[in-house]
């Protein structure tokens, strides 16, 4: 009676680890955009705010405040709203789990290189928006890779072009331009994910 | 087709998969070459600092050793281009992980310090925030640990960097580099080489 | 609900050489036609026919390129393959617990 139990479970067993390297191999994850959106709103809602703060010379030094304030209540919401969706996913891809991975290491990245940089000196707070533009490029073009989408990765090009700008000609506009930046290389792709993946969902209800 | 047939068809998928997969993994050859090129520019530059050899030679040697570095990825890309007859997704994610955080560290690094904008001291915590990133990444990837936590070691060096203000740190980024990235690296060689071998063994 | 029917089994998958062709691509992006020879242990002849088949019905694409002069002929598993392989292992699995 145990011999066929046993056969059983080692062919389960191995169906299993066939289901996770089939999963592994998956690259299609429809990304509903929403993060470039939420994070390019909150950023250039901040950069906008700052530039007004420099502008007007008024609270000068809460600049850092403001970031600090700003970009940790987004990620405490956006971590919230994580769980409550992860709860709700069926279906769980490597390509997913790296997409994540991803960009929580790019943010971590980030928050080092805007707070820990600036507040011990190492550069000027100007320095940031060069140094988050190459590192959203690199975000980028990985994302662009995990996801299969070529105009993903080519969007590279234009946050290393402009960090070089920023990094070369570095001034208060540097906000401007970054804010720029990010409504086109970030707000505008999310936008196009979100209406892709809309229209993807019809036809897949259709 | 009974269930005996069907048990043997799953096993002989699941082994041809796992076999297929398990032969792919990274070399660790350029965590090697990298980590053995910058630690190298770092001792030089610490030795300059401390006026032991000349700022022209540690100047000129960052040059050639970027250099080289590069020239060696580019030879390594031709060579797996035509020797590897199979691509696998997460071979090309790591690549593109791997490259881009050469190239935002070759900014970093060679734009950064000559626009002035960054402070000598600062490049190293710099360049330790973005390989904390694509450590941290590689580990989903590499499906190990190690990597992962590597992230997180490479990260608390970065702070520890940007605050302590010294020319040691110079020997600190480069000890790290010794550790975290050679030492990393030298033990993905030799289980890719253990691997080779026992694929080779079977084969015969 | 799915459209997956337990009692039929694919017929252009079920042959020992082309599910392990199918095995081996859903594990990869790409492989090249001698990667794949190496991995099932076929003779070139054999294994051609097997791929044209499988190719015939959409489940592998081919791109046939040159690499350093020598001719490269690289294959990959499509959507519809992908599809088709995941139903045949749901297959052997409701055998299985039968």
């Amino acid at each position: 009676m145990s011999e066929p139990i046993i056969k059983i479970n080692k062919a389960e067993e191995e169906i299993s680890v066939i289901k996770k390297i089939m999963e592994d191999s998956k690259k299609a994850i429809v990304d509903n955009g929403w993060h470039y959106i939420y994070w390019g709103l909150i950023v250039t809602a901040a950069l906008i705010a700052n530039y007004i703060m420099v502008l007007t010379n008024t609270s000068i030094n809460m600049q850092g405040m403001l970031w600090f304030i700003s970009m940790t209540s987004a990620a405490i919401i956006e971590g919230i709203i994580e769980r409550k969706r992860e709860k709700h996913v069926k279906v769980k891809t490597f390509a997913g789990r790296l997409l994540n991975t991803l960009w929580s290491g790019s943010g971590i990245c980030m928050f080092i290189l805007g707070f820990a940089g600036t507040v011990s000196g190492a550069y000027n707070a100007i320095m940031i928006f060069p140094l988050i533009s190459v590192v959203l490029g690199a975000a980028y073009l990985v994302s662009g890779v995990i996801q299969q989408v070529k105009w993903l990765s080519a969007l590279c090009i234009f946050w290393w072009a402009g960090s070089i700008l920023l990094l070369l000609y570095p001034g208060l506009h540097s906000m401007l331009i970054f804010a720029v930046m990010i409504i086109c290389f970030q707000v505008t792709p999310g936008v196009i994910m979100f209406v892709q993946s809309k229209r993807e969902l019809k036809l897949l209800a259709a | 087709m009974d269930t005996k047939q069907a048990e043997l068809e799953i096993s002989q998928i699941k082994k041809i998969m796992e076999e297929t997969r398990g032969i792919l993994i990274d070399d660790g050859l350029g965590f090697i070459v990298w980590g053995l090129l910058i630690s190298t520019g770092l001792f030089l530059t610490y030795f300059s600092v401390l006026g032991i050899i000349d700022w022209s030679v540690s100047n000129y040697a960052w040059f050639v050793l970027i250099g080289a570095g590069w020239i060696f990825t580019i030879i390594q890309m031709r060579k797996e281009k035509r020797e590897n007859k199979a691509v696998t997704f997460a071979g090309k994610v790591a690549g593109a992980i791997w490259g881009s955080a050469g190239i935002t560290m070759t900014v970093i690094g060679f734009v950064g310090s000559y626009s002035g904008l960054v402070k000598g001291y600062g490049i190293c915590p710099l360049m330790a925030c973005v390989l904390a990133a694509a450590f941290f990444v590689s580990g989903v990837i590499y499906n190990q640990k190690m990597f992962r936590y590597l992230g997180f070691g490479w990260w608390a060096g970065a702070i520890v960097m940007f605050f302590w203000i010294s020319p040691h740190t110079l020997l600190m980024f480069g000890l790290m580099m010794l550790f975290m990235q050679v030492l990393p690296g030298v033990l993905m060689y030799s289980k890719w080489k253990k691997e080779i071998k026992a694929a080779e063994y079977k084969a015969a | 609900m799915t459209d997956f029917n337990y009692h039929e089994i694919d017929d252009v998958i079920h042959s020992r050489i082309r599910t392990a062709i199918m095995a081996v691509l859903i594990s990869v992006e790409e492989a090249e036609f001698t990667f794949i020879r190496e991995k099932i242990n076929a003779t070139d002849g054999n294994l051609s026919v097997h791929l044209k088949k499988l190719e015939d019905h959409n489940y592998i694409s081919v791109k046939k390129e040159f690499v350093m002069r020598k001719p490269v002929t690289r294959y990959a598993i499509t959507d519809t393959g992908r599809k088709a392989f995941e139903d045949y292992i749901k297959k052997l699995e409701s055998i299985i617990r039968k």
